[in-house]
């Protein structure tokens, strides 16, 4: 059923966006002060102008539609949709401003790409990009990451209007009973971790002779791409950088930390250890893990061209679990793909496909869902193969003990449908502009699935149809499809208000 | 007489022979970089072979063991270098904001997995010389952009100055209700 819309429901949403807008503004004074202190004039002002701007516009927004009421359900989830792209805009500025961008668009593509912790990037010369706009390309990885929503959820929004923004930014679990405490939860685990991960690179890259200042710059920024899964990094070659495989150790288990359930580490911060070994999501995300990556050693089994296991292991299974969790990081450039087999390369597009948990930072269709999807097959199996009076029930652990419900199936039915039909519509344009079809299938994938691993398609120089068929997919797949149809269906009732 | 012939054919022949190997020496001294792009494009031509590749020097210099690596950059593509001691001490310059870092001519051993690095895709450096000394770059300010900020400042001022004495008229008539 689409929503009815009607004119009065813009004061409402346009009230929230001049809030967010502030908010985004505001967020300017991060890297603002980071450019300050290493005497980066240039940038320094690019994010000044940006601030005003926001807090300009954010406030004429506040100064015209003044009425402060609860968003209804519709209202909300527009504000959701409509933050995104606006987020995306404001956010690109000071890239754009930076120099290192071709156009505005590339500025926002990449704005898009960190936004939705996706991780393609069209960016020029980045090793010799500032501090403060390197900075904020990772800052807003993890703004993202969280959810601009649960940002701003934890700053400004109050009310009957928070459960309907959070939902719409693809976190239908509240993890506490409150949706404030389940943010604050959300932002205690982050910078927990931000903290610890930070602590750990930062001795790593101490201990490898970097300046103490660029080593606590490349950790910070490393944790924060990592821990939310975005898999930006501080210079071109990503991770491939360092030559340590003790930094892809360590990304590794905090991206894949990032990967799992909120719930479930809410779970084992409050003393439920056990929850690690019954949450059903968590085991299929180990099958799934594993199964994918059996397909990647399938696939090299016809050409193996590594000197021995451990380099097989290293570029094939950081490239899979990368790809699997979403974060994109990598430690090979994409040259590396001339030599993985079709099938090996399949592995990482179903890896990416299928994505990380639900209520975490990952994209994708998520595990639970799959999951599900499982559970409500052999449910139909038991049913067909029962006597008639058998009532069939199936159950797993998520959190709490959950009986399989018919809408459960069809819920996870439709999403997934969704993303396959978003993965191959990405996929069918690429080749439209003369790619092959498992690069951009690859790359479609990688966009919708806010992976960010690429086979070369993503740069400054691809059609620009493509750069805008990507941004829509990173921020359709981000948001999972409701909060966007709701916006549509505003867009369109508002054409055609009878 | 035949051993005299015999002398003079076998330095005609050493003189050719020595001739050749300085002569394909400085040809490879003079010339024949491989650009990074061709190490990427056709890496099988060149594994576990001398090359001699050019680039900035971009990033940080990272301690591995009793060596370094550095990362060079030519025309958008990158590598990267192990080097020892003795090479790390010529970069004066490495690539970041506001600075150009040195170009490096590299010569060394290129593997697409090399077997001492877990397979990473680099050169074991033999010989590197800085070519072009770097050097740091004076900031830029756009005064447009000084400009700009500064209209935007007066405007955002103004509004909130409007929005806030539009807030105080509301609590007043409130007030008086």
């Amino acid at each position: 059923m689409i929503p009815y819309f009607s004119r009065e429901d813009i004061g409402p949403i346009l009230h929230y966006l001049g809030k967010i807008i502030k908010g985004m503004g505001v967020l300017m004074l991060v890297p603002f002060v980071i450019g300050a202190i290493n005497k980066e004039w240039g940038p320094s002002i690019d994010f000044l102008f940006t601030f005003l701007l926001s807090l300009s516009i954010g406030s004429a927004l506040l100064l015209i539609f003044e009425e402060e009421r609860d968003l209804n359900w519709r209202q909300g989830m527009s504000v959701v949709a409509l933050c995104w792209i606006i987020a995306m805009f404001i956010g690109a500025v000071p890239l754009y401003l930076s120099g290192n961008y071709i156009s505005y668009l590339d500025a926002s593509f990449e704005a898009m790409s960190a936004l939705a912790t996706t991780g393609l990037v069209v960016v020029n010369d980045l090793d010799h990009m500032s501090y403060a706009c390197n900075f904020w390309r990772h800052f807003m990885c993890f703004i993202g990451g969280q959810g601009i929503i649960l940002v701003a959820l934890t700053l400004f929004v109050r009310g009957g209007s928070v459960f309907k923004v959070y939902v719409g930014e693809a976190r239908e679990e509240k993890i506490m009973p409150n949706i404030i405490q389940t943010a604050r939860f959300i932002w205690l685990v982050s910078l927990t971790y931000l903290v610890i991960g930070t602590a750990i690179l930062f001795a790593i890259n101490l201990w490898r002779s970097i300046s103490p200042g660029r080593a606590l710059f490349h950790a910070i920024c490393l944790f924060m791409a990592g821990w939310d899964t975005a898999g930006f990094a501080v210079q071109s070659q990503n991770v491939l950088y360092y030559h340590s495989p003790l930094i892809e150790l360590v990304t590794a288990m905090f991206f894949l930390l990032g990967a799992v359930n909120f719930g479930v580490h809410y779970a084992v911060w409050t003393g439920k250890p056990r929850e690690l070994l019954r949450n059903y999501e968590l085991k299929i995300y180990m099958i799934s893990i594993l199964a994918t990556f059996f397909l990647v050693c399938t696939g090299f089994i016809i050409q193996f061209q590594f000197p021995d296991f451990i380099s097989f292991f290293r570029e094939s299974f950081y490239q899979l679990i990368s790809a699997h969790t979403g974060v994109g990081y990598s430690n090979i450039t994409f040259h590396n793909f001339s030599y993985w087999s079709p099938l090996a390369i399949l592995g990482l597009i179903i890896a990416m496909g299928l994505g990380g948990s639900s209520t975490s930072t990952s994209g994708g269709i998520k595990i639970l869902r799959i999951g599900i999807l499982l559970k409500g097959i052999k449910k139909e199996l038991k049913i067909l193969t029962s006597p008639g009076a058998t009532v069939v029930v199936e159950k797993f652990h998520h959190i709490r003990d959950i009986t399989i419900e018919d809408n459960h199936i069809k819920m996870a039915a439709i999403v997934t449908l969704l993303y396959i039909t978003l993965y191959l519509t990405g996929g069918i344009i690429g080749v439209f502009y003369g790619y092959p079809f498992l690069s951009s299938l690859f790359e479609s994938v990688s966009a919708s699935a806010n992976v960010g691993l690429s086979m070369g398609i993503t740069s400054p120089f691809m059609p620009v149809g493509l750069k805008i068929t990507y941004i829509i997919q990173m921020w359709v797949g981000r948001l999972e499809f409701l909060s966007v149809f709701v916006l549509f269906s505003f867009l369109l009732s508002l054409k055609s208000p009878e | 007489m035949d051993m005299k012939k015999t002398v003079i054919f076998l330095g005609v022949l050493s003189a050719f022979f020595s001739g050749t190997a300085i002569a394909s020496r400085d040809m490879k001294q003079s010339g024949d970089v491989i650009p990074l792009r061709v190490l990427f494009e056709i890496p099988s031509l060149y594994e576990g072979k001398e090359v001699t590749v050019k680039g900035e020097v971009v990033g940080d210099i990272m301690k591995d063991g009793e060596s370094f690596w550095i990362n060079i950059e030519d025309d958008g593509f990158f590598i990267g270098i192990f080097i020892d001691s003795f090479q790390k001490e010529k970069i004066r310059y490495s690539g970041r904001y506001r600075i150009q870092g040195d170009i490096v001519k590299v010569s060394g051993i290129y593997h697409i997995h090399c077997p001492l690095h877990s397979g990473e895709r680099d050169i074991h450096a033999e010989q590197l010389e800085i070519i072009e000394s770097g050097y740091e770059k004076p900031e830029v300010i756009q005064s447009k952009k000084m400009i700009g900020s500064i209209v935007l400042g007066i405007i955002t001022i103004l509004i909130l100055l409007y929005s806030h004495r539009k807030n105080i008229r509301k609590d007043n008539g409130g007030q008086q209700k």
